[in-house]
This record gives structure tokens, sequence and C-alpha cells, in this order.
């Protein structure tokens, strides 16, 4: 296997029994294991960190505005990464927007997830009308390219946390449900399935017990793929001015905010850029080896 | 043949079918549609009027029914704000964010197949390194970023080429690229994945390198197998790329239908947001029609599969 | 010999002579065909004038229309269309109109065309927005070929100077043949500048009027670009595709400062930004019912600290409603100082030790340094103990709370022009209880008298006495936290000589090039 983290093996159909554990296999390739380590030290600065921050991030300094990243205190203490028009410290700011940015993430995917888990669920097993109705939507959904339907959701219900969140939960499940059903469709005619059918097994059961265990992996890489869009998604709005708003900062916000100062403070922009950057990373990172640890038929799925 | 082709255009229609129930949903979420499709100095008789001209006092199925044979028409609205046809106004745009479009197109193509043939033939290299490097690091990095960055540096610090707007060629390279870049990156990696497949099955049947001249070979009958996967997730990308043409054209001052949408959203402009999701997904689903038909026509086993789905 | 030798020096000076000539003949000539690209951030509604007040519209059309009464940069009235004009008696003006000009389609500009401009757009049919400014005005007939006569409802003696903002001139025969919407896409007017193409969200383009009254302007062709956002716009600035960007927030003053090839000119100013207290039919029990909390805010601003910071060290702080360059602005009234103890002692006072929630709505982007602006005066008031809750809007919707008077509890964020030049204008069109943007009322009866006596006062000496009472009593009564004025940044080419005007048109008549 070469040493570089890169390095992308072909496809190999296993049978996915009987191998170590995913989570071995996924740490133990270096692409995976920096995946990780990069998620851990962002999830510690943003739902740790965030909380210990150097100073309130809403705290103004009108003395001290559009200060370079310094670590020789002027006037107080140190600014790690500088000040932004205000005068407020960028690091400290940082740190909550990559914590509300992760929030956002993490609170859409589970929703995305269980809307498109279940109905992928019931339709591919159950078919009939509903099947036809669903799937069409799914189709219709799908057919609107995702920004322009976020863009036009918060036309209609106005931006905010709270609002971001649903918009961007209702954006994402269909693409869960679809492969879901997919998924659904080839498992309910598996022997397992057959059998716990002639034995006269309630449907519900059959999709708890049978159904659901095969199709969650292929559901977490599907989760795992999707939070970097999330993420930049987020970011996306806030940038445009339609998503988190001031004052509470948001990586993408920060990003909008400081593009203006790109001359006279490169590093403005530049800070919130690689953040986002470095968290889709982490995501990308993770999500491509857990993929092909535990379904390598979703490659060619990438970030939607 | 034509079961097919019949098939796929009834799944096109409903699928834009399902587009305007959603888009019908959306104006009626907020609770008073008519405040949606006013501008701001809109008095009490201007909703009432609205009211009366689009039937919103009816019943909901009414208005629906309504709002069907409306858009079938092509009467997708009345922007207040801009004392215009919603058709008008889109149409005026279009072409700008085709150009734009095709143009990120394109380069998502070459550069990525390019940048994926070469990391698959020197697989395991630095070169590979690089260039999967590269790839991941495009499609992390946000495109308003790599957007400002390449502002900076080539308009700005370089000025090699013009910062924004709509013009001749070099006015279209950096809006392109950035359009561009991520599919690229995306294509690349699949590209190079692809390539290796194939590469690796031949390899193993052949049992012997014959040289460049082999390797020439291999790679013309690679990619024409990678083609086909390549092919399919441009289709998509073409629709999402009309979702990224929102940004991209903010960025640039591109005069296209993904400003017009944003310009809309900040301006409470709802019957120009509502016609750019028709028309963006009318585009979609026109494009995606385009491209399984092309696929029928030129593989025959991937026509009877798609219709066993 | 001495004759062969002069001769040679008079023919090579002859010779130079020549030379010269013909070089800076060409160079003119290569300069007035140098394109003149302008850039603004937002796009021009309508070619025709009765159908948008916008500001992005009126700074072109100023160029390709022309109003019968004409001011300089100084604002200084200046015959227009019309040579001069008196008032025949109190509710009586007679405007004399120029001979001999033509409208850009060839048609004689006359009388019949000033009234019907007028009825027009004061046709409550055409839904002109600016019709409000000019309700005064009863009717409009014509003498003569050459003489009009304006007739109001009551003495206006300030119409002349109305006239030199609203009141642009369309051809009649024109619009009669080509259908009463044909100046939206084409326009068509007296000015110095004639239409050539509007490629919509993208740019108009407008050629000199070499037929032009007042004499066709140096720089042949301008070119007015959209360009949304402002660091693009900059960009351009810097990279010398774009010679001349309007109203630059503070962030992007450095770049142009710093670069060779641009410069940085701010112009006067005739807008004033404020925090407008929203004092809606306000109970009697609530804080800003009370004089003194609305003045205990007014101190816990540092409007320096504001100026220096975010607004880069432009403007100055505003007393009440009006800066020096507005007519009879009285500057010897002091704004209020930065005082925060003074602050909470009035608190206090009033009954508000621990003080109270306060909510502003702002927007971000809409002016220059707003977001900045209502985020820093926020900070400020919590630390007086006022918490404040900083509510960011797109524009639009903002102006849809304030008109239908649903704003939160607190104030509004916003920036008042006056487009006319008189210090009693922005309290008439802010504060004036029945104005529609008013969010005082009932109001304060005294203030609302003074200023209607204001629109009638016979003579400056009057106004001044007026806009004195007026703003001394709005530093009593405190409807709004006043700020300072709002910059009016230009970022030229370093060779382009043009004077922004305080009226923020974009009127290109006197640009030229630096030689």
């Amino acid at each position: 296997m070469a040493g570089s983290i890169l390095a992308f093996e072909a496809p190999r159909s296993a049978p996915r029994a009987r191998r170590a554990s995913p989570v071995r296999r996924l740490l133990r390739s270096p692409s995976g294991a920096v995946g990780a380590a990069l998620l851990a030290v962002l999830l510690a600065a943003g739902f740790v960190g965030s909380f210990i921050t150097p100073y309130d991030p809403a705290a103004q300094n009108l003395g001290l505005t559009v200060h370079p990243p310094s670590l020789a205190p002027m006037r107080g203490a140190a600014h790690l990464l500088g000040t932004d028009q205000l005068g407020r410290d960028v690091f400290s700011r940082l740190l909550v927007g990559l914590r509300i940015s992760l929030l956002v993430a993490l609170a859409v995917v589970p929703l995305s997830t269980l809307v498109g888990l279940t109905v992928g669920m019931v339709t591919g097993y159950r078919g009939g009308w509903l099947d036809v109705v669903l799937m069409r939507l799914v189709d219709a959904q799908l057919s609107i390219p995702t920004l322009l339907l976020t863009v036009a959701v918060v036309a209609a219900l106005g931006s905010g946390l709270l609002q971001i969140v649903a918009v961007l939960g209702i954006a994402g499940w269909p693409g869960y449900a679809r492969v879901v059903r997919a998924e659904v469709l080839s498992l309910r005619e598996r022997e397992f399935a057959t059998a716990a059918r002639a034995v006269g097994a309630p449907d519900v059961r059959i999709l708890a017990q049978h159904v659901l265990p095969n199709v969650l992996p292929t559901v977490l890489v599907l989760a795992t793929l999707h939070l970097p869009v999330v993420i930049v998604l987020e970011a996306a709005l806030s940038f445009l001015g339609l998503g988190i708003q001031p004052p509470a900062p948001s990586l993408g916000q920060m990003l909008g905010y400081s593009q203006d100062l790109v001359w006279q403070a490169w590093w403005m922009p530049t800070i919130p850029g690689v953040a986002i950057t470095l968290v889709v990373l982490a995501f990308n990172l993770l999500g491509d080896r857990l993929r092909d640890v535990l379904d390598p038929r979703l490659r060619g799925l990438g970030p939607a | 043949m034509s079961e097919y082709l019949i098939r796929r255009l009834a799944l096109s229609l409903t699928a834009m079918l399902g587009v305007i129930t959603i888009v019908f949903v959306l104006l009626h979420v907020s609770g008073d549609p008519a405040a949606l499709l006013v501008t701001q100095n809109a008095t009490k008789q201007d909703m009432e009027r609205i009211r009366q001209a689009y039937g919103l006092d009816r019943p909901l199925s009414v208005q629906y029914g309504r709002f069907i044979t409306r858009v079938a028409r092509g009467d997708l609205g009345y922007s207040y704000r801009q004392g215009l046809p919603v058709i008008e106004l889109i149409g005026e745009r279009l072409a700008a964010t085709f150009e734009l479009a095709l143009a990120a197109l394109a380069v998502a193509m070459l550069l990525g197949v390019a940048l994926g043939t070469v990391a698959a033939a020197r697989r395991g290299s630095g070169v590979d390194t690089a260039a999967m490097t590269i790839a991941l690091l495009g499609t992390s990095m946000p495109s308003f970023w790599l957007g400002l960055l390449l502002i900076i540096v080539f308009g700005v610090k370089l000025g090699w080429l013009p910062v924004s707007g709509y013009g001749g060629l070099d006015h279209l390279v950096m809006p392109a690229f950035v359009l561009g870049g991520f599919y690229a990156a995306q294509v690349s990696r699949l590209t190079r994945t692809s390539l290796l497949d194939v590469l690796a099955q031949d390899y193993v049947r052949t049992g012997r390198a014959k040289g460049l001249t082999g390797r020439a070979l291999l790679f013309k009958h690679g990619l024409r197998n990678a083609a086909l996967p390549v092919l399919t997730v441009l289709g998509l990308h073409f629709g999402q790329m009309l979702g990224g043409a929102l940004i991209v054209e903010s960025i640039f001052a591109w005069p296209g239908m993904g400003r017009l949408a944003v310009q809309a959203v900040l301006g409470r402009d709802f019957p120009v947001v509502q016609g750019a999701v028709i028309m963006g997904a009318a585009v979609f689903i026109a494009v995606n029609l385009t491209v399984d038909l092309l696929y029928g026509w030129v593989d025959p086993r991937l026509r009877s599969a798609a219709q066993r789905a | 010999m001495i004759v062969g030798r002069w001769r040679r020096i008079v023919a090579v000076c002859a010779g130079a002579g020549v030379v010269l000539a013909l070089g800076s003949a060409a160079a003119t000539q290569a300069q007035t065909s140098r394109i003149l690209v302008v850039a603004q951030s937002a796009d021009i509604a309508t070619g025709d004038p009765a159908k948008n007040t916008g500001l992005a519209t009126i700074a072109v059309l100023a160029n390709i229309y022309d109003t019968l009464v004409h001011r300089d940069a100084a604002l200084k009235l200046k015959p227009g269309l019309a040579l001069s004009w008196r008032a025949v008696d109190p509710t009586a003006w007679e405007f004399k109109l120029r001979k001999g000009v033509k409208f850009h389609d060839g048609e004689p500009f006359n009388a019949d065309a000033v009234k019907f401009s007028f009825d027009r757009m004061l046709d409550p049919k055409t839904h002109w927005p600016g019709a409000g400014a000019l309700q005064l005005i009863k009717a409009v007939t014509v003498v003569d070929d050459g003489t009009v006569r304006f007739t109001t409802s009551q003495p206006w003696p300030d119409m002349p100077r109305f006239l030199g903002y609203y009141g642009m001139i369309v051809p009649p025969g024109y619009l009669k043949h080509n259908g009463e919407d044909a100046l939206v896409r084409h326009a068509v007017g007296t000015g110095p500048y004639r239409f050539v193409r509007w490629v919509q969200d993208d740019r108009v383009e407008v050629e000199a009027n070499q037929d032009y009254w007042g004499g066709r302007p140096e720089i042949g062709r301008v070119v007015f670009r959209v360009i949304p956002t402002d660091a693009p716009r900059v960009a351009e600035l810097l990279a010398g595709s774009v010679q001349l960007a309007n109203l630059l927030p503070p962030e992007l003053f450095s770049p142009l400062q710093i670069s060779s090839k641009t410069k940085l000119v701010i112009g006067k100013s005739l807008s004033v930004f404020f925090v407008i207290y929203n004092l809606v039919n306000i109970p009697k029990d609530k804080p800003l019912a009370d004089p003194r909390v609305r003045q205990a805010l007014n101190y816990a601003v540092d409007r320096q600290a504001i100026l220096a910071s975010v607004m880069h060290n432009v403007g100055t702080p505003v007393a009440t409603f009006c800066s020096e360059v507005m007519v009879a602005c009285d500057a010897s009234i002091p704004s209020f100082p930065y005082d925060p103890d003074r602050a909470r002692a009035l608190l206090r006072e009033a009954g508000y030790p621990s003080g109270f929630e306060f909510t502003i709505s702002g927007t971000s982007g809409t002016y220059p340094g707003d977001r900045d602006i209502v985020l820093a005066v926020a900070d400020q008031l919590s630390r007086v103990g006022v918490r404040t809750k900083v509510n960011i809007t797109e524009i639009g919707v903002q102006l849809r709370a304030v008109l239908d008077r649903k704003l939160p509890e607190g104030g509004w964020f916003t920036r008042f022009t006056d487009f006319f030049g008189i210090s009693t204008i922005i309290p008439l069109r802010a504060f004036y209880s029945p104005g529609e943007w008013s969010q005082w009322r009932p109001g304060y009866a005294p203030f609302n008298q003074l200023v209607e006596a204001a629109q009638a006062a016979p003579d400056e000496a009057a106004l001044r006495d007026i806009s004195k009472r007026l703003q001394l009593m709005y530093k009593d009564q405190v409807p709004a936290l006043t700020l300072f004025t709002a910059p009016n940044a230009n970022g030229m080419g370093r060779d382009l000589e043009w004077t922004p005007r305080p009226d923020l048109e974009l009127t290109m008549v006197d640009a030229s090039w630096r030689r």
C-alpha cells in the first residue's frame, strides 16, 4: 500500500462480514486517521474552545480595529488572529462561529436522515401509490438546484438559526430517501426478509430488525458526506447575507463581511475561509474512507 | 426506443409538476401570499388587487389549478419591484447563465479528465499525490473563497484578468474556473478511480506490459469506459452548477439568472424567486432528459437497465 | 545674413508651434474620445423619470434630462431649462424658458413640453414617487411659447430650489408617437448626454450631445456600469477598468488612498444617519415616552469613536438634523457630547436605574458602514444599561415595517438625505407626524406647526428663524438618536477631474481628464 495518504484502493467486492471492525479499518488508513484527528481538533475547538475564548466574542474595542494577528500584547492582551472592524477578537469569534456551523450541520443531518430514512424504507418496502407519489416528489425536489431551493425557502420563511436548520433539513432529505429506497428494494427479496414474512412477522418488525441494520451503514456514509455539504451551504447562505444574522458570528458571515477588507487586512477573509475548508476537508477525508470501508458501491456519489 | 422516450418524457413532466407544486407550497407556507407578491410600497388596495388577480381568496385547490395553467402558459408572474413580467426578466439573463455554466462544464471536463488521467498514469507517484491533493482541496474549498482569492491574485495583484462584469472571453475565465473548479476536482477523482478500475482489469487479463503503445491503447479503451460514469456525473453537475451560479454570479457581477435570484430574495421579490426556481428546475430536467436519451441511444444495455428501475 | 537667420528661427518656431497645436488638438481629440466608466452599486430602474425617484436612477438620468432650474456643485441655483423665474404673486411663479433648445429626437423644447411633463408627473395615475414633494403645485399653465406659470395652493417661496432636483422635462411628441412607456427603455431628454443603450443589470451607455445648450461636454462617452458589491467595484478602480465609483463604504478607503492610480475624493454630504425612535402611539409608561430617556441615549453614544474607527474619520457629528451645507442650518447649536455618566443619571432620574430593553432595526450593505455603526451603537447603549438587541434585515423589509408602523420597541437606523439642500427638509420627511415615514405620532404639535410654517417661509431670514427654533425644539423633544453625516465617498482614477455633488447625482457634464 502506498505511503501516500491519498492512495485510493481499487474496488474489491469482498463480502462485508468477517473483517476487522470498520472503525479500526477506518483509522488504519492515513487519510482516515488524518481526517479523524482533524475533526477531533475542530470539534474540541468548536464545543470546548468556544466556551473558554480569550475574549468575549461580542466585546468591541473601537480603539483597536482591524489589527493584524499578533502574539505581542497590546493594550491588554494579545489578539492571536487580530481584531475585526469593531475591535472584536477574531480568534474568539472564529471559535464561536465554528461551534455554530458545526451545530447547524449536526442538527440538519439527523433531521434529513430521519425523514429520508423513514420515507425510503416505507416506500421501498411497501411500494404502491405512496411510493409513486413520494418518489415523484423526490425527483421534483432533486430537480431544483440545492442552493436555489434553499434561497427560495429563505425568501418564504426568513433567515435566522432555526429557519436555516429547517431549510437545510428540508433540502437534504430526498438524497437519503432515494438511496435508502434502492437498498430496501434489494433487501426486500433477501432470504431473511422472505422468511420473516412467511412466519408472519409484522412489517414494522421486519423493517426494524432486519432492514434497518443493513441500511444503516449506507446511511452513515451518506450522512458523513452530507455534513460538509451542509457546512458549505450554511456558509454560502450567510455569505450572501441570508443565513445567520449578526451579532451571532458564523464562518460564512465572517467571510462575507470581511471581503471588503481584503486589501488592507488579507488575513480577515482568509481565516474563516481556511476554517471552512478545514472542516469540510476533515469530513471529506473521513467520509471517503468510511465509504471505502463500508460500502464501495457508493463511490461516484461524492459530495453532492 | 420510443417506449423509453415516452417513459422518460412522462417522468420529466411529473417532475416538473412536482416542482410547480413545491413552489406553490412555498408561496403559501408563509401565510399571506399577497404580502410576498408585492413591493414594500404597496398599499392595501394594491394587495387587494393582487388577491383578485391571482384569485387568492379562492379555495386552495382552485388556486393550485390556476397556478399550474398559468405556469404552463409561460406566465411566471409579475415583479412589482422591477415593473416587468418575471419571464421577461429571466429570459434576458438566461443566456448569460448558460454561457457561464457551459464554460464551467468545459473547465470541469477538460481540467478534471486531464488531472485524473495524469494521476492514474502516474499512480502512486508524487504527481499522483499532488494531483489528488489539489483535487481534495478543490472539493473542500468553498467557491466564494476561491473566487475571492483568484480576484486578488489575478485581478488586482497581477492585473491579468478583469475582475467583474460581462464581456469577452477574458471576463469569462475566472467565473467559469470558480464555478467549474469544484466539479473539476470531483471529476478528476472519479476519472482516476474509473481508469484504475478499467486498467486493473485489462492488465490482469492480458498479463503483459506492451510498453508505451500498450499503455496508450489501454488508456483509450480505459477512457472510453470511464467516460460513461463521468458523463452521468457531469449531467447531474450541470444542474447543481445552476445553483452554484448564484454565488459566482454575485461575486463577479455576472448578469445572469443566479444573481437575479439572489437580489430578488434580498429584496423580497418573491415572484422572481419563484420564477427562477421553476426555470432552474426546467433546465435541469431538460438537460437530464437529453443526457438520458443520449445514453439510451449510445448504450442499449443502460436503456434496458433503466427500464427495469 | 541676419534676416536669413531670423527667418530660420521664425520658421522653426512656427513649425514647432504647428506641431504643438496639432499635437494638443490630437491629444484633446484623444481625450474626449476616451470613455469614462462609472460604476454604481445598482442599476437604473427605468429610463422614464416619471416612474422612479431612486438614487441610482436619478444619478444617471440627470445626464440625459434637464430640470428647469440647475444647481452647481455648491447647490447654488442657476438657470437650467429656465433662464429666469420670479414670483408674480405669493401663489404663482413664472418661469421664462430658454429658447432654441431641442430634445434628443429633434423636437423643440417649449412651454407645452413643461406643462406636459409636470401634468404627467403629478397625475395620480402615473404613480410618480416624488409627487408628494411637489404637492403644493396646483396647476401649470402655458403663458406663451417661452413662459410657464406655476400656481401653488399656498405660498411656496422655495419652489425653485425644489425644481432644481425634481421635474425632469420629457418630450411630449416622442411619447405621443411611441406610446406612454416609450421612455422606459429609451430615454430622450434635453440633457448634455444622449441615451445610447441600456443592458439591464449591466450598463447604461450615453454619448455627448453635440448640440447641448450648455456647451458640449468634454468627455464624449460615458458608461454607467452596475457592480452590486463594493469590493469588485474597487478592484476594477484599482485595475483601471472603472474610473469612478460612488458611495463607497469606509472599509474600502485605504486601498484607494494607497494606490498611485486612484484617489479617494470625499464630497460634501447632505445625508445624516439617525436611529429614529419608534414613538408611534407610545404608552406613557414606556421608557421612550420620557424625553429624558431619549436624551440619555444621545449622551450614551460616542460619535467620535465611531467616526474615527468605523467611518475612517469621514463625517462630522450632527446636533439635530442638518449639516452646514444645508441652507438655514444653525451651526451654533452644539451636538450631544459623549457623557455616559450623564446618560446613567438621566436614566435614574427617569426611573430606569437598571436600564431597559431596546431593539435597533438596521440593515447591512445598504448605507456605507451601516451594519458596523448599528453594532457599535448597540454596544455603547448596552454599557449604560440599555440592553440593546440588533435586528438586521434587508432594506425593503425594514422600510415595510416602518411604513406599516410595525417596528419593535426601540428605533430604526437609517439615513435621510436632503436632496434639496434646505435644513427643514429632513424634519419634514422624517419627523413631521403626518409624513409617511414618521414614527412620531401623534407627535408634538408645536414641532409640526413649525415644519408647516417652514414650507411657507417668505424669505431666508424667516426660514433661518424657524429652522433655529425647530433645532432647539428637537434637542428638547429628541425624537431620534442623531449620529453624524453620512459619507459621500468616491473613488476616482487619478487623472479624472470631477467634483462629487452633495445631491449624489452623477452628472458628468463638467468632468474632464487632467492633462
